[in-house]
């Protein structure tokens, strides 16, 4: 048995289930698990990261967006990305009220998403995928159920510190701008104390696509190729909310990931499970954290074992609000050769919700 | 912005907020040379009704809200008799980080 330390680059953990060979053969082995469902899942699925995502917010938009995923000749285009959230036509005016309903915080957290890449090997056909992903419960949410007494307590609190007991004189520019920096001050001191009881707060996500292969980019030629589902569910270390002490340093992280995806002319086939567990310990802001995975290979060719695992650990730091920066260190045994090799690593990881949908679609929104 | 109300009847004022955001308001009032007096405030949609207030009245209200990156919306909606008045529903719009917003509404 050997060992080798390796240093790696920061790469995105969404390459979960990315493909790697072994000496002896096509061997899918994982990299680390991203403990977050892929923002767009069919993206995920067809293997395809466009320069440019469509996301319309209207009627005419969509139809305008579709038309571009289809050439004159009725075939359909390669590089084509579309994300779409359902809310901001079903629920427009929706506010914050009924975002903390469960119908509301589902359907305001739901995406469909769908793209087109080049089919492996064949430059003529194309691969085409949908996708849904939802977030089911996050409250780690400053806008969520979980956070609605005290959101509404801390504006309720600012409008009586921030604001004069009579009318704003809106023509008296100091004032307006020292009104606006106290509103901001209390809106980062809601967050930040929001985020430092409830950082490992519940949470679960989860999402699937499936995809056709398109022979010459038609769709009367398709093959369907599988699909893949995942779900990711987060709880504080002792199941429960801790306002401090050992119960609100720590969080568990679960994910589980099935794909199954058919042989066709796009490429081979493969039936995978992986399950991955991670600890957290520290804060909303660093932690110490180790991960184990296990995938299960349900179609592995003879003589190749069907199950593999691997584990990692390290520390990490938030860099932005959902964004971790992750270093440490970690094995991955190769079950063909029974190899192992201890890696260094330096990765990304979103929050286990990361994005919420209305942020990023509405229009206007960045 | 002016709506035409009719001062022999309470008025009602609606607050509807319509983009997810943790936000407060503030409403005013004042008859024609008067001083602005406090009427309500609040983190939710809320109904208030008003006695009848004489033409040359006037309607101040103030909304704040946590930073989001969409924009902040919501509605000021006046009612009499049961109906909405003729360019009696208010808009209120703003950038998601302006974070207060003000308007003044004469009743005529």
């Amino acid at each position: 048995m050997s060992s080798r330390i390796l240093a790696s680059g920061i790469t995105l953990l969404s390459l979960c289930l990315a493909d790697a060979t072994s000496a002896q053969g096509a061997v899918d082995l994982p990299k680390l698990l991203p403990f977050a469902v892929p923002t767009s899942p069919s993206l995920q699925f067809i293997g395809a990261s466009p320069a440019k995502v469509e996301r319309p917010s209207s009627g005419p938009e969509i139809f305008t967006s579709l038309l571009s995923a289809i050439d004159t000749a009725g075939r359909v285009q390669q590089g084509f990305a579309l994300d779409l959230a359902p809310a901001q036509f079903l629920w427009r005016n929706m506010d914050v009220d009924e975002y903390e309903s469960p119908g509301g915080f589902i359907l305001a957290n739901t995406t469909l998403s769908s793209g087109t890449a080049r089919s492996s090997g064949d430059s003529s056909s194309t691969t085409i995928g949908f996708g849904v992903r939802t977030v089911f419960l996050d409250n780690a949410d400053p806008l969520s159920r979980a956070a609605s007494a005290a959101g509404d307590a801390a504006i309720q609190q600012a409008l009586t510190a921030c604001l004069p007991p009579g009318p704003v004189n809106r023509n008296d520019p100091v004032q307006v701008k020292n009104i606006r920096t106290c509103l901001q001050r209390a809106d980062s001191t809601f967050r930040a104390e929001y985020r430092r009881l409830h950082w490992n707060d519940y949470s679960f996500a989860a999402g699937g696509a499936t995809g056709w292969g398109l022979k010459n980019s038609e769709w009367n030629e398709r093959e369907w190729l599988g699909f893949a589902v995942w779900a990711v569910g987060a709880a504080p270390l002792c199941f429960r909310v801790a306002p401090r002490g050992v119960c609100n340093r720590g969080q568990w992280v679960a994910q589980i990931h099935h794909e199954r995806r058919d042989s066709t002319f796009d490429g081979p086939g493969r039936n995978r499970t992986a399950l991955g567990v991670r600890g957290n310990w520290g804060s909303g802001r660093f932690n110490l954290f180790a991960e184990g995975l296990q995938l299960w290979t349900h179609d592995a060719p003879s003589g190749v074992d069907d199950s593999y695992n691997e584990w990692s650990g390290g520390l990490e730091f938030r860099v932005t609000d959902e964004l971790w920066v992750a270093t440490g260190f970690g094995s991955r045994f190769n079950d063909a050769t029974r190899d192992s090799e201890v890696a260094v690593i330096a990765n990304l990881r979103f929050n286990v919700a990361p994005t919420r949908m209305l942020q990023k679609i509405v229009p206007g929104a960045p | 912005m002016a709506v035409n109300i009719d001062s022999r009847v309470p008025l009602e004022v609606l607050i509807d907020f319509q983009s997810v955001h943790r936000a407060a308001f503030r409403l005013f009032a004042r008859t024609a040379g008067g001083e602005w007096e406090f009427v309500k405030d609040g983190t939710g949609d809320q109904r208030t009704i008003l006695p009848p207030l004489p033409s040359g009245s006037a309607l101040l209200y103030e909304f704040i809200y946590f930073a989001e990156s969409r924009p902040f919306r919501a509605a000021v909606a006046l009612r009499q008799n049961g109906r909405l008045l003729p360019d009696g529903v208010i808009p209120v719009t703003a950038a998601g980080d302006v974070r207060f917003i003000q308007g003044e509404v004469d009743l005529v």
